[in-house]
């Protein structure tokens, strides 16, 4: 039977591995607060899988499995109570960059639509092309098409966005 | 200018959570308990297990949303 203070090493070992991610997914999608509240769901069910003695064969796939879900479950909540106004799901304000080419980078970045930003984001994250297609119900080919066009999309905007 | 992978990695980047933030988060899911002990016997240990597990349900319920 495994202690309170193995599951404890688990869900430390688990949270540094994956926290500053899973923020960075949500906090790309929805903005700071929403990214705080949605990061905070997704390892309380963590450790209710470890305290459960229910550990996934692969902590990293799972986890973006239900970020992934609950990204879908907040925008269904947001657009069925509020209408689809884009206001409050709006990116963290950039922070005072390096240089002006940083800037530049972060505001084409948030010009891009939230489905071109998880798809770029989510390959930033090191997933392969049909790892994306599972997390997101499409085809492996259908996410190399896409990927091939957001890369486009983001070097047309990187030209716009030039400061 | 640097590749397109690159930039993303870059802005990438800046959304993630500073250390402070990774803390704070860590706290509120699982928070640290006041009391430390160093040592304690396998019986005691059991007892202070299901304490903790009871006290953890106590604490979901007060802070529950």
């Amino acid at each position: 039977m495994i202690t309170q203070q193995e599951k404890n090493t688990t869900f430390e070992s688990v949270y540094d591995a994956l926290v500053s991610d899973i923020y960075a997914y949500f906090n790309i999608c929805f903005g700071t607060e929403a990214a705080e509240d949605l990061t905070q769901e997704i390892f309380l069910r963590v450790w209710k899988a470890i305290d459960l003695g229910k550990p996934p064969d692969n902590w990293r796939a799972w986890a973006f499995r239900c970020a992934v879900n609950l990204k879908n479950d907040y925008l269904r909540r947001a657009y069925s109570d509020r209408g689809a106004q884009e206001h409050f799901i709006k990116n963290a304000e950039p922070s005072a960059a390096d240089d002006m080419q940083s800037l530049s980078v972060r505001l084409a970045f948030d010009a891009l639509d939230r489905d071109t930003r998880e798809l770029l984001t989510l390959k930033n994250f090191g997933f392969k092309s049909e790892e994306i297609g599972a997390l997101l119900g499409v085809s492996a080919s259908a996410v190399r098409t896409r990927l091939q066009k957001a890369k486009r999309v983001f070097a047309e905007k990187l030209e716009t966005e030039v400061l | 200018m640097d590749s397109i992978e690159n930039l993303l990695r870059q802005v990438v980047d800046t959304f993630r959570p500073g250390k402070a933030l990774r803390e704070r988060l860590k706290a509120k899911i699982r928070p640290t308990p006041a009391v430390t002990v160093a040592f304690i016997s396998e019986n005691s240990q059991k007892i202070l297990d299901a304490v903790f597990r009871r006290n953890q349900k106590l604490f979901k319920k007060v802070h529950k949303k």
